[in-house]
């Protein structure tokens, strides 16, 4: 669950709160407690009245400002912050504290980048990932690793979670999805998989509903954390 | 934002698939293109509504833009007092500033094209005006088109866009106009004013220097 003390702090936002229970908010806004209960009101009643899945982001840019709420696994999440902030670095850093996203390194790297991480660099990613201890010896100041592509076995592995949630349609579907995307089979980045887990999301949603397709996703998720 | 701009054309950019321009009033569709899905209204004018309400209640003014992605992902903008909402296929980076800028540009396109069409409907007039005044009464035909244009423009954005000074008819930028509204009030001044004729100088007769000033009009093509 996200701190959202930390999350103001960090990105100074105006105000950061949480609609799903816990219900909580941080930072300056009149009858707050009223004001999330409306907004959790008028999310409800029009994804319901629309008989849709919730949304995943809800973004609305104002004058000088912008409030993004955003829906994953069972969080909403909603911050006002100013417009000079971008969007979609409030967007990673919630992902990434949420565990949605699990490191930043990963998220940002360009695929093929050499990338040179000093030893105490290397001491923060070990303690997240203690498998990878054996590539940091203890006379090493410095590493050069490869980041960012992940086994073309991600592949076949996301056609099995596919097949499990959608049945026969899946490989069509699985399919069309990495097609439209800029997936290379040969060297899957981590960016081009999730993007195609996202659209592959959206079109499950469609068939089996959100949940289901929130199921596929987290599976599909956990794959490409095994894979690192 | 006016004039309305040619929505298709903001469908050339990548992963935007259809639009809607939507009544904020009651939630119709007043236009729509592209790929939608079949409930496009609905959800344009439920999420648009939804979001005056979220940006009213944080304290936030004067909405810009609108994205929601999930299972139907759309970007919607408040467009002359309703809603335009466009289809997007995937939430690439920044989409809703490009589409904000095409529209924008587009906007501007579509308004040089009503400034020119006021020019030339206006200029039309004066050369069939400039036709029935000769020869005749120049005080009772600026009286009569004077009245005529605050009678005709009551009510309507187009009354500050045009006036009449020595018996021409002088306009400005047509800002807020489309044109169709241009056309029909032109249409309106255009038939008062051959009806003035017509009781002056006789059907033949009027007939006669309307054909004269279509004449004028070939040559100033």
């Amino acid at each position: 669950m996200i701190d959202l003390t930390d999350l103001k702090n960090t990105l100074n936002v105006q105000l950061a709160f949480r609609l799903n229970e816990p219900q909580e908010y941080v930072g300056d806004i009149e009858n707050t407690n009223n004001v999330l209960e409306r907004i959790k009101l008028v999310l409800t009643q029009t994804f319901d009245a629309l008989d849709i899945p919730p949304f995943k982001q809800f973004v609305i840019f104002g004058e000088g400002r912008t409030i993004l709420i955003l829906h994953y696994q069972n969080e909403v999440i909603g911050v006002v912050f100013d417009e000079k902030v971008d969007v979609e670095e409030v967007r990673r850093y919630i992902y990434k504290k949420s565990g949605v996203i699990k490191t930043e390194e990963r998220e940002a790297v360009p695929v093929e980048e050499e990338v040179v991480l000093e030893e105490e660099t290397v001491v923060k990613e070990e303690k997240t990932f203690p498998e990878k201890r054996e590539e940091v010896s203890e006379t090493d100041k410095v590493i050069t690793i490869e980041k960012g592509i992940l086994d073309t076995v991600i592949i076949e592995k996301i056609e099995g979670i596919a097949h499990k949630y959608l049945g026969d349609f899946s490989l069509d579907i699985v399919s069309n999805v990495i097609e439209d995307s800029e997936l290379d089979r040969e060297r899957p980045t981590k960016d081009q998989v999730l993007e195609v887990t996202n659209s592959l999301f959206n079109a499950a949603s469609l068939i089996i509903g959100s949940t289901k397709a929130s199921e596929l996703e987290e599976d599909i998720l956990k794959v490409i954390e095994e894979e690192r | 934002m006016s004039p309305e701009a040619p929505f298709e054309n903001i469908l050339t950019l990548p992963k935007v698939e259809g639009y809607a321009l939507v009544s904020s009033d009651d939630g119709s569709i007043i236009k729509r293109g592209g790929v939608t899905p079949g409930n496009i209204d609905e959800i344009v004018a439920f999420i648009g509504s939804a979001a005056e309400i979220i940006s009213e209640s944080c304290g936030v003014k004067g909405t810009k833009c609108i994205k929601v992605i999930g299972v139907d992902s759309v970007v919607i903008i408040p467009y002359n007092k309703n809603y335009l909402g466009f289809v997007i296929t995937e939430d690439k980076r920044h989409i809703e500033t490009s589409i904000i800028d095409m529209l924008s540009k587009e906007e501007g396109k579509a308004r040089l094209i009503v400034n020119k069409l006021l020019k030339t409907k206006a200029s039309q007039l004066n050369i069939l005006i400039d036709e029935f005044a000769k020869g005749s009464d120049k005080s009772m035909w600026q009286d009569y088109v004077s009245k005529g244009l605050v009678a005709l423009s009551k009510g309507s954005k187009i009354k500050n866009c045009i006036s009449l000074e020595d018996l021409k008819l002088n306009v400005s930028s047509a800002k807020g106009l489309t044109p169709e509204e241009i056309n029909k009030f032109m249409k309106l001044l255009l038939d008062f004013i051959v009806k003035k004729a017509v009781s002056e100088f006789g059907s033949d007769e009027a007939r006669k220097r309307v054909h004269t000033v279509i004449k004028k009009m070939g040559k100033n093509k």
